[in-house]
């Protein structure tokens, strides 16, 4: 009978022909270098890896970048991020859905973007803005038809009596 | 030991699982998904606009919680509920800052009222951090509906 092509492709695997490395000495004499890799241990170790990376994905919908000049404020009482047209301020600048927008053509960009799934806002700024400017955009978003805003956050519990205002009744 | 039956005579019955092919499709999950993990998640506090979006008829007729931020930081707490008296006491600042003890502590006592609506309705100069703050406040003595109203 013929040989079969996968029969002749057949080739030793390198640890098979590391066979013939003896270790040298006298105790060591008869003794094959080779060892075999447990690879099952390591799939095991994988397993767990994976498992615990996609136990971490949580049901976040939306993933938004952060602005490198944005700190974002701390709360603990939040809820997950649903869809949503996102609108970050950046010092003077504003930026919806990663487009810069002047003032004046905020509407007309919300309206435009304003879809049956998309009908919320996500407003992403700076700690330490002053609330004209977020007004602007709750003001350009009730134009626009938006009734729901959120405002993004990160999860943390904020100490309610600041340590400056502590020391200086102390 | 089991023994082929067939043509072919002995032949070993026992595989050897090639795990090559799952190792590879394990690191190629793991690659996919570090590169799609969140490292800094961001969360929401959600609000809706409160002021000037709805009729008469439209606005809702239970209690509600009002609270006016002033230039200065005090805040202003108005209690409005529909067949009494509105009732109203300010929350002095502290340093300058909004006094947040003093703020919980009014927060908390309201509570037992069953007050689920509020308002709040900052100046120009509030930080948008104080803003934030006071609705994470009230989110957390159990006020449902939070309202913000722009300048």
């Amino acid at each position: 009978m013929k040989q079969g092509i996968l029969a002749t492709q057949i080739q030793n695997s390198p640890l098979l022909v590391q066979k013939r490395v003896r270790a040298s000495g006298a105790k060591a004499k008869g003794k094959s270098l080779l060892f075999a890799m447990n690879l099952t241990t390591l799939i095991d170790a994988f397993c767990i890896l994976v498992i615990f990376l996609l136990s971490n994905m949580n049901g976040q919908l939306q993933n938004i970048e952060i602005g490198k000049k944005t700190s974002l404020p701390t709360a603990a009482a939040t809820e997950i991020m649903a869809a949503g047209i996102v609108i970050r301020m950046e010092d003077n600048d504003i930026f919806v859905e990663d487009k810069k927008t002047s003032t004046e053509d905020i509407v007309k960009t919300l309206i435009d973007l304003k879809t049956e799934e998309k009908n919320s806002l996500i407003i992403q700024a700076d700690k330490d803005a002053d609330y004209d400017k977020i007004s602007l955009i709750l003001r350009a978003g009730g134009m626009a038809g938006y009734d729901k805003y959120a405002f993004a956050v990160l999860p943390g519990k904020v100490a309610i009596a600041p340590k400056t205002a502590d020391a200086g009744n102390k | 030991m089991g023994l082929a039956s067939g043509s072919g005579g002995k032949k070993d019955l026992n595989v050897e699982l090639n795990l090559l092919p799952v190792f590879d499709i394990l690191s190629v999950c793991i690659c996919f998904l570090l590169m799609t993990v969140v490292w800094v998640e961001v969360r929401s506090i959600e609000t809706k606009q409160a002021i000037g979006g709805q009729s008469i008829e439209e606005t809702d007729p239970r209690a509600s919680l009002w609270l006016s931020i002033d230039e200065k930081n005090n805040i202003v707490v108005t209690v409005k509920t529909p067949k009494a008296a509105d009732s109203s006491s300010t929350l002095a600042a502290r340093n300058g800052q909004i006094d947040w003890t003093k703020a919980k502590s009014y927060l908390l006592a309201t509570t037992s009222r069953k007050i689920e609506n509020a308002h709040i309705l900052p100046t120009k100069t509030t930080k948008y951090d104080q803003v934030i703050r006071l609705m994470d406040l009230l989110k957390q003595n159990g006020i449902k509906d939070i309202g913000l109203s722009p300048i």
